[in-house]
């Protein structure tokens, strides 16, 4: 399937600022935050995660600690109905998985280094009705306060299967698909050997058919584009290893073949939509067959294992 | 560039990071790994945000061999080769010269 993918809210005009700032280029404050919204496929009228990079102008991350966000309600397709900022909404840090924290995590945000730690802010917040939206972080970082804006969008409903939705029974490639390029089961194979074998035994389809649980991560290790591309495939594997009993573990690898633009049919059945993919995601299944829980683009330990966890032992006759 | 805003001269300076990983590859893999991940990493998702829309091959080329030298890098303990670091600072300054920014080679 030919696809034009995007992450999150990139937009594909080219905008390199010369060196010594170009005419008619306002000069960025240095206290200024670049907001990096990183949540996907955001709906109104119900609780959601939301996510967001921060990043100095000199696009170094923020991390660690809180920050403040008030959200602004922009605009409908009809025209402008700017309203004035919510109230705060405390978002914590959540860094990519393999970050290396320092025990105590410091409390405060500062500038990290992203040989050791890369993430972004979560929050759980509510949109009252679709449209357009501002969000405003401020973060104190060494005493001083950096604030920043982004924009994103709420749709009416979610275009991705989300909690209580039936999950789709489609069939990815699993080792058995001896007919694809091992590439399109994971990325990282190239020609070799296919990386984190347990992830590519059964598909979502026969999962579900045998009524168990299912933790799905779409991604594509090699191809993701995002800043905040972490080793999710990783820490989904390491949950295959640590909770073999509690679930079937897959890895739906998004490309058949990336330069062609071509998608694997699983990962477009769940994600392509309005010629649109974004990547990665995380999904929690129940043996009933309904999705659980779903985390878009960045997801901790501490907020999966948890889930994982809580899943009864399979049968042993089951596994 | 793909949606953000940056400089040129910090895009310049990644190329500059690569060659500074390769040279610290043999001797000093942690160093390695940091100035990677400091100074480069983040320009190279920048670069092939960039030419996703202009020249997708360059941009698989560019993802396939930064794949490569993270997971060199991310190995336990680190082990990564210049030679693959060199060809992710080719590819990649390939790249930036598709977006018309120029940076030079790394000096040996």
């Amino acid at each position: 399937m030919p696809a034009r993918r995007h992450v999150a809210l990139a937009v594909t005009a080219l905008l390199v600022l010369a060196a010594c700032g170009g005419s008619g280029t306002k000069k960025a404050d240095p206290s200024d935050l670049a907001v990096a919204v990183a949540s996907y496929d955001l709906a109104s009228g119900a609780d959601t995660r939301f996510i967001v990079g921060l990043v100095t102008v000199d696009q170094r991350l923020i991390g660690y600690g809180t920050v403040d966000l008030r959200f602004s309600y922009v605009s409908n397709d009809k025209g402008a109905n700017p309203s004035p900022p919510g109230p705060v909404v405390k978002a914590s840090y959540l860094p990519i998985y393999g970050s290396v924290i320092p025990s105590p995590p410091p409390a405060t945000p500062q500038i990290v280094h992203e040989s050791d730690t890369r993430g972004v802010y979560g929050a759980q917040t509510r949109f009252d009705k679709p449209g357009f939206y501002e969000v405003e972080a401020s973060a104190v970082v060494d005493g001083k306060t950096r604030t920043g804006k982004g924009a994103f969008e709420v749709k009416a409903t979610h275009a991705i299967p989300g909690p209580g939705d039936q999950a789709l029974a489609t069939e990815n490639l699993t080792l058995a698909s001896t007919d694809a390029p091992k590439a399109a089961i994971d990325s990282r194979a190239g020609s070799g050997d296919i990386p984190d074998p347990d992830l590519h035994r059964t598909t979502i389809a026969a999962a579900l058919a045998a009524h168990h649980p299912i933790v799905v991560v779409f991604a594509t290790p090699v191809y993701c584009t995002s800043r905040f591309c972490g080793p999710i495939t990783d820490l989904v594997n390491d949950l295959a290893h640590q909770y073999a009993d509690r679930a079937d573990f897959v890895h739906v690898e998004i490309w058949r073949d990336f330069q062609a633009q071509t998608l694997n049919k699983a990962a477009a059945d769940w994600l392509y939509r309005d010629n649109d993919l974004n990547e990665p995601w995380v999904f929690v299944i129940g043996a009933d067959g309904k999705i659980a829980a779903r985390f878009d683009n960045v997801v901790t330990r501490d907020e999966l294992e948890p889930l994982v966890k809580a899943l009864p032992p399979l049968a042993p006759a089951a596994r | 560039m793909g949606g953000e805003k940056v400089t040129a001269a910090r895009l310049i300076d990644a190329s500059a990071g690569l060659c500074e990983a390769k040279a610290a590859a043999g001797s000093d893999p942690e160093k390695a790994r940091a100035t990677f991940y400091d100074r480069s990493h983040s320009a190279l998702h920048t670069v092939a945000r960039g030419l996703e829309p202009v020249d997708r091959a360059l941009a698989t080329q560019l993802l396939e061999a930064k794949g490569k030298v993270e997971a060199e890098l991310e190995a336990i303990p680190p082990d990564p080769s210049p030679a693959d670091l060199g060809t992710l600072d080719d590819v990649y300054r390939a790249g930036l010269g598709r977006l018309a920014i120029t940076a030079p080679p790394c000096v040996e």
